[in-house]
């Protein structure tokens, strides 16, 4: 049955890998993008979802993720000994030292994890060491997705300012704008996201997995069961913070662009709606839930640009009020009422929603 | 006489001024029980939050099996042998009663111990040996959240007594029970108390006379008597603070 429940999860991961087959070009980039960006969403899964422990500012991990690649990506595709224009424009005359590993495109892959998970374990360890309750937890990292951007616009001679990184080429040596390397990283990016998905699924399903919903549950009760229960919220904010950057890096291979835009204050609180529209419980309900909201993003606001944020205002109180566990609750509601047992109801919970709306949405597009 | 399991010396414990305990100098021998009562305010909560570690000392120790363990955090108090069921039950309401069990089992309580899905085979039997024990075998796959209010006070019991504590400290383990529930309890508890060290808080004069424990009186952060239920209900001082004041409740209510 946990076999079948599996596989079942596995398939439209495998439909997806196949999009290049059956969608053109810009639907292509548009599922890369929001798939990498589901990657993000399930790491707020595991935080929110499953540690009881709002972020707000998973758009410095993400940043920190994709800023190392575009610094990588900018470096390559100068000529030998050049500088990247915008350090030539404020008058710097040499690559500043900690630019120097991201000529490197292994350092820079293992900056691309290392970075934010080390930024969200310090982060977690200080403010869950001292007991911080979620609240407080949520305006730091508030806070400090404003300051992290509002950094990268002042230091514009070492980070590209308000205008972020672009103008990529090359990766690893192949031409970026290729039709075959767009293939393939989408192709990596389904693999990435399936990764993130079965890691996640699986981490749940252990006693650590267990241990951090019930720390959520009832802290005081499992500290005086003689666990500290620090280690797992940290554990899980880790791993989200990781979830972030790769996620960071890949939205910038398809997107060809990084800025402060995206990992400020309201890229934060965007990504924390994706996660509450799709389901803050379910794994697959916050990847479901990223793509609707992105894809409606994506239609309003070139539609109508000043629409978007009221848009998303509304749909982020609609769900709180009106379904609290998302659109996977909604799902597991229709398949109780249904009256299956409840393995199959979870099982189809974990495999139905999965097929419907990205077959939909690729179909009619494409 | 043997060594005291629980030795507190000369406790005291200060909020804003207040002193919530003044100056309790208690000590429980192992295998043996003990019941605390007390008026509201009289400190008996406030002391075994001090033991456990939620409450910290500002004068005294508390000293286990020889060990000072005042100052120590929570979990390594837990971890040395004491565990503490709370006055409202402090179960996992989004977890199976299985699952409340299998945490409260597991012997290694170190994160980087828990990348594995199920329990040893000793901690597995000791759950099924928990479940029989409390009588709720038939609802181990229940969430707890589903639970009557009684069934979560034995499940948090069930927590305890899965953890294998020497020291097992029960704050009100019979609030909001039927009076049926009441004398399962104490069943319950007796049997406890032959492989564990038992503190009992409780206000139910009924109950704790089932209990047949020795009783602590507390009053006012202080230990006012010692002594068997019997003859501390007969007691002047005792009727004055605590039994008077429940008797006079009484006649006012009917």
């Amino acid at each position: 049955m946990i076999r079948r429940s599996w596989i079942a999860a596995a398939l439209p991961f495998v439909i997806l890998a196949f999009a290049p087959l059956y969608v053109g070009p810009y639907y292509l980039g548009l599922i890369g993008r929001f798939t990498s960006l589901g990657i993000l969403a399930m790491g707020i899964v595991l935080v929110w979802g499953q540690g009881g422990v709002l972020p707000l500012g998973q758009g410095v991990f993400f940043g920190l993720g994709g800023y190392a690649m575009a610094m990588h990506l900018k470096l390559v595709a100068l000529p030998a000994g050049e500088l990247p224009d915008f350090m030539q424009w404020n008058g710097l005359e040499q690559l500043p030292l900690w630019w120097k590993p991201f000529t490197s495109p292994v350092l820079s892959l293992a900056a691309v994890i290392v970075v934010p998970g080390l930024a969200a374990g310090v982060l977690a360890w200080l403010v869950f060491r001292r007991r911080m309750t979620s609240v407080y937890i949520a305006l730091i990292t508030q806070a400090l997705a404003l300051a992290f951007a509002t950094l990268l616009i002042s230091q514009q001679g070492t980070t590209g300012g308000f205008n972020g990184l672009t103008d990529y080429t090359t990766l690893f040596g192949v031409p970026l704008g290729d039709e075959r390397t767009r293939t393939w990283l989408h192709v990596a990016t389904i693999v990435l996201a399936a990764g993130a998905y079965f890691f996640a699924r699986a981490l749940g399903a252990t006693q650590a997995g267990r241990l951090v919903t019930a720390v959520r549950d009832g802290e005081n009760r499992v500290r005086f069961l003689g666990y500290s229960p620090a280690p797992y919220k940290i554990l899980v904010f880790i791993i989200a913070g990781v979830f972030a950057g790769i996620a960071g890096a890949l939205h910038t291979l398809h997107l060809g662009l990084i800025s402060p835009a995206m990992v400020g204050v309201v890229p934060s609180i965007e990504m924390v709606v994706w996660v509450a529209v799709g389901g803050r419980a379910s794994l697959y309900g916050a990847l479901i839930g990223t793509l609707l909201v992105n894809v409606a993003k994506d239609s309003i606001s070139s539609a109508w640009p000043d629409a978007w944020l009221y848009v998303m205002g509304l749909v982020f109180i609609g769900v709180v009020i009106g379904t609290p566990r998302g659109l996977a609750g909604v799902v597991e509601t229709v398949a109780a009422r249904l009256g299956r047992t409840r393995v199959v109801a979870a099982a189809a919970a974990a495999a139905a929603p999965g097929a419907e709306p990205i077959g939909e949405e690729v179909t009619t597009h494409g | 006489m043997a060594e005291p399991l629980l030795d507190i010396q000369d406790l005291h414990v200060t909020f804003d001024g207040f002193r919530a305990i003044d100056g309790i100098t208690l000590q429980i021998f192992p295998r043996t029980a003990r019941v605390i009562i007390g008026p509201n305010g009289a400190g008996k909560s406030t002391l075994l939050d001090t033991v456990i570690g939620r409450t910290r000392a500002t004068r005294g120790r508390v000293v286990f099996r020889g060990e000072d363990v005042t100052r120590l955090p929570e979990h390594r108090i837990v971890r040395a042998g004491i565990c503490r069921k709370f006055q409202t039950p402090g179960v996992l309401e989004q977890m199976t009663v299985h699952d409340n069990l299998a945490v409260a089992v597991r012997r290694k309580k170190q994160w980087w111990a828990h990348f594995r899905t199920g329990l040893e085979p000793a901690e597995r039997t000791r759950v099924d040996e928990v479940l029989t024990e409390i009588g709720m075998t038939g609802q181990r796959d229940r969430r707890a959240a589903e639970l009557a209010h009684g069934e979560k006070q034995w499940l948090e019991i069930g927590m305890v007594l899965a953890s294998d504590a020497e020291l097992v400290l029960l704050d009100e383990p019979t609030s909001g029970m039927t009076p049926a529930e009441t004398d399962r309890t104490a069943a319950l508890i007796h049997r406890l108390a032959a492989h564990h060290t038992v503190v009992v808080i409780d206000h139910d004069m009924a109950f704790v006379e089932k209990l047949a424990a020795p009783v602590t009186v507390l009053h006012q952060g202080r230990v006012l008597k010692e002594g068997d239920i019997q003859t501390l209900r007969d007691d002047p001082e005792v009727i004055a603070i605590y039994l008077g004041r429940a008797k006079k409740q009484d006649r006012a209510a009917s």
